[in-house]
């Protein structure tokens, strides 16, 4: 030891005093000698010694390969899981993961909301109560797909504190944990073993070391426990949005997102031969993020509505787009900015091109400044440091980026407080004042209580500095946290896997990003309960607002930039055949970024609008409801389990061919592809 | 040729322990029983003690350490002459606590029969201090998590060194490093939330 322990001297007392005192039975070598055995002889191994390490090498990597394959998912806190009245009303994601396909089927049928599989009700045990039993749910059920059946190969749930969670092992490619991250719940000790081995009992062999990672990565909250060079990938399931009858609730209101990280999460996962987590797909990212070609508005928001059958279901259901967007700024024009890049330069950025896709997006976003702008950068570790003071010198900002190396550990807060105390200085009432976080997630050092470093987001983002996040790398990678903290600093959050990607969006988005033309953007569709028999909102599932928020102009909502658009997508199905005149309306409200004060507009939502072909509708509606599809089997919607993906992929060549300068249309098909290789569909086909 | 190792036997300089251990392991290698038992007599009452102080549990300790020892005898033919026995000894020893736990499914420790085995324990009566301040101290231990335990126990009671815990568990000589500091620290931590009086007042320094 480098330096002695205050209590070393107290600890070797103790111990030499236990030393003294605890002795083995004095009967231990009797009652072993009769049941020593025959030894293990070497034989030729021992002449052969390389042979012998080449087959324990076998043996370690078979262990290591079957411990890469089982990823743990820790779900939390059911009380933290979102805006869900009811959370049972979630229809998928605390329960749906233990079923039979029958099961699946049923539930997909059952159009969600009161479906609850109690069944397969998972078997609980309580804070305080210490570990009990936790009987694994899956491998027990038949089906009739061995990739079905491997995803699906352990599920355990526990009542953890105030809420509740879920540990599924799953076969994603390497270990992930998943947690729904409310930072002020601990799992004890036993209560991650008791999990740890009732994923041993379903046949999982590990050695003692990975069990006490395993162990360690359960308990998750605490970021000093767990070893910096594990896999840690955190998502959180928001749930599945059910079907719901408009005599009920007529109302849907959601926040706009304009965030494209989920997509851009997918494609590296994919890319690197891996089906991503299904907790990792949010629809509306998908969605937004290919361009949907709506013509430019006139006023702030201008609304588009179409659609048409859908072509997924055969139950006589439409799927109705309903888009908003925003009036394009051309980098010229926008507001003169005050921005802070805050880098995170800790160890894991080092791996892969972390740091290069950074350093390049940050080149990007360099070449787009203008005169009037200031661009200041800090990096962060174990301590924040200023790498660049704000300037207009963008040529000593180039060349300041490689000034940026990865070292240490992970201290956002620190990294953060810097970079806002530097915006704040420069801060200019008549610019766009910006802090853009960096970073691949991990906070494993400063303070804990992420509620703390949200509410100081929030408070800044009131006084006008606002905060983007931009997410890069994966092992590691905190989807939850970066989402979070983008949310609470009215900014966006992007997810940054290529270079191309790192250019885009820091560099020919950055307008978007930067100029920002409605706060607290919200929607509200108003479903007439007269001509509306069920509707489903798809997607937007963290983003739910209460009814009676959508007047309520104090509720944090979404961030629109210049040139955004947001897209949702319904699922409508009408009370009777003959069906004719509106149906509905939507509402669209946002706050002046200057003046903070509230506008409205709003559109009718007329049959003509959708009720038609699926093949008469518009290229880029037919390629959405593609994405749609395909983000719905990725994210294992039960009702799309029945929707095979080459419809989803024919669907999907006819329009893609129709859309031009459809470069990443055709990308989003061979992603198509690829998940089909990887099998990400053989459970639903 | 029969070994016999008594407790000073124990105590005689490192080389000379090296050179007899390296002889006592070739012996066991051809089988025989005499010399495994002179390691049994050696590193019984080490490894039962990690045993005990990991799981507070006297019979599981007990049932621990025959399995640890008879796997050891089963697989020494394959102990790598010059490498270190102890930490081989109580790396079979901690997977076997694993395994067996793993297979038992069971509970880390039953603080019931911890006490009920504590009192059981031999002591006089100006044992009775000395019996408290133990008790404390195995409480205080039981509040840490079990890789800061291990790493503790590992260090102070049998005497290992970093590297030596490393190779026991497979772990980083780093995560070895962090989880005695961070054992140190919870015990600390301990006592003072305790606020009980200590023979051994630990306070900051």
């Amino acid at each position: 030891m480098a330096r002695q322990e205050p209590m070393e001297p107290e600890i070797n007392s103790w111990f030499r005093h236990e030393r003294e005192t605890l002795h083995a039975p004095s009967d231990l070598w009797d009652s072993l000698e009769p049941n020593l055995g025959a030894q293990n002889r070497p034989g030729w191994r021992q002449l052969f010694g390389f042979r012998w390490v080449a087959v324990r090498l076998t043996v370690r990597a078979a262990s290591i390969a079957t411990f890469i394959f089982v990823g743990l998912f820790v779900m939390l806190a059911i009380t933290d899981v979102g805006p869900f009245a009811d959370p049972r009303e979630r229809f998928v994601s605390d329960s749906g993961y233990g079923m039979s396909r029958e099961q699946w089927d049923q539930l997909g049928r059952s159009t969600g909301g009161s479906a609850q599989p109690t069944a397969t009700a998972a078997p609980t045990f309580s804070a305080g109560q210490g570990p009990a039993v936790v009987t694994p749910l899956l491998g027990q059920t038949e089906t009739d797909s061995s990739a079905f059946r491997a995803r699906q190969n352990f599920q355990a749930t526990a009542v953890v504190g105030p809420g509740q969670g879920n540990v599924i092992v799953m076969p994603d490619g390497g270990l992930t944990l998943n947690s729904s991250f409310n930072w002020n719940t601990r799992i004890t000790r036993d209560q991650a073993e008791a999990l740890v081995n009732n994923a041993l009992a379903n046949g999982y062999g590990v050695t003692a070391e990975e069990y006490d990672l395993l162990v360690e990565e359960i308990m998750v909250g605490d970021w000093s426990r767990v070893p910096s060079d594990l896999r840690l990938t955190y998502f959180q399931d928001y749930g599945i949005n059910p079907f719901v009858d408009p005599s009920d609730e007529p109302f849907s209101t959601f926040a706009m997102d304009v965030d494209t990280a989920s997509y851009t999460i997918t494609r590296s996962y994919l890319e690197s031969g891996r089906i991503p987590p299904f907790e990792s797909v949010r629809i509306e990212e998908f969605v937004n993020y290919f361009d949907q070609g709506y013509s430019q508005p006139d006023g702030t928001f201008g609304i588009h509505v179409d659609g048409s059958s859908n072509p997924y279901m055969d139950d006589g259901s439409f799927l109705v787009r309903i888009g908003v967007n925003t009036q394009e700024v051309s980098n010229f024009e926008r507001s003169a900015s005050n921005i802070v890049l805050v880098v995170d330069t800790s160890g894991s950025m080092r791996q892969g091109n972390r740091i290069a896709t950074v350093r390049h997006g940050i080149q990007s976003l360099i070449d787009q400044l203008q005169p009037g702008d200031t661009i200041g950068i800090v990096a962060y570790n174990n301590e924040a440091s200023i790498i660049l003071s704000p300037t207009s010198d963008f040529r000593a900002a180039s060349h300041s980026v490689d000034r940026l190396v990865p070292e240490g550990s992970t201290n956002v807060q620190a990294g953060l407080r810097l970079g806002f105390s530097l915006a704040n200085q420069h801060f200019g009432e008549d610019k766009t004042n910006h802090v853009i976080l960096l970073s691949d997630g991990v906070a494993n050092v400063g303070t804990t209580d992420s509620n703390v470093l949200l509410s100081q987001i929030s408070e800044y983002a009131k006084d006008g500095i606002s905060l983007s996040t931009v997410g890069v790398g994966m092992s590691n990678y905190n989807d939850v946290l970066l989402e979070r903290l983008a949310n609470n600093g009215d900014g966006s959050y992007a997810y940054i896997d290529t270079f191309d990607q790192a250019e885009k969006t820091l560099g020919s988005d950055l307008t978007g990003l930067l100029e920002i033309v409605a706060l607290e953007g919200k929607i509200q569709v108003e479903f007439d309960p007269e001509m509306v028999d069920e509707y489903r909102l798809v997607g937007y599932e963290n983003r739910a607002l209460a009814t009676e928020d959508f007047r309520d102009d104090s509720v944090d909502a979404g961030e629109v930039g210049a040139g955004h658009s947001v897209t949702a997508l319904y699922e409508v199905k009408m009370r009777a055949e003959d069906i004719g005149g509106p149906i509905g309306t939507i509402r669209v409200r946002w706050l002046d970024p200057d003046s903070r004060e509230a506008s409205e507009v709003a559109q009718t939502i007329h049959t003509d609008d959708f009720a038609k072909p699926f093949e008469s509708a518009s290229p880029r509606f037919r390629f959405t409801s593609s994405v749609m599809a395909f983000a719905e089997v990725l994210r294992q919607n039960p009702r799309f389990i029945e929707v095979s993906m080459l419809e989803v992929i024919a669907a999907l060549a006819g329009a893609a061919a129709d859309i031009p300068n459809n470069a990443e249309e055709q990308e989003f098909l061979s992603l198509v592809n690829k998940a089909r290789e990887l099998g990400a569909f053989t459970g639903f086909n | 040729m029969t070994f016999t190792l008594s407790k000073a036997d124990s105590a005689t300089t490192a080389v000379e322990g090296l050179v007899d251990e390296t002889r006592i392991v070739e012996l066991c290698q051809d089988g025989d029983r005499e010399a495994f038992r002179s390691i049994v007599e050696r590193y019984g009452d080490t490894l039962y003690g990690a045993a005990f102080l990991m799981s507070r549990d006297h019979a599981f300790a007990e049932d621990m350490v025959q399995q640890a020892f008879l796997r050891a005898w089963k697989s020494i033919p394959q102990f790598k002459a010059g490498t270190n026995l102890k930490a081989w000894l109580v790396r079979i020893l901690v997977n076997q606590v694993m395994s067996d736990r793993r297979r038992k499914r069971l509970p880390q420790e039953s603080l019931d029969s911890a006490y009920a085995s504590a009192s059981d324990e031999p002591g006089g009566m100006d044992a009775v201090l000395e019996s408290e301040r133990q008790e404390e101290v195995r409480t205080a231990l039981q509040s840490i998590d079990e890789g800061a335990r291990k790493a503790i126990v590992l260090r102070y009671f049998a005497e290992m060194t970093v590297p030596e815990i490393a190779e026991s568990l497979g772990w980083a000589e780093g995560t070895v490093k962090s989880r005695i500091h961070r054992g140190l620290r919870k015990l600390r931590e301990h006592f003072k939330s305790e606020q009980r009086e200590m023979k051994f007042a630990l306070e900051e320094s």
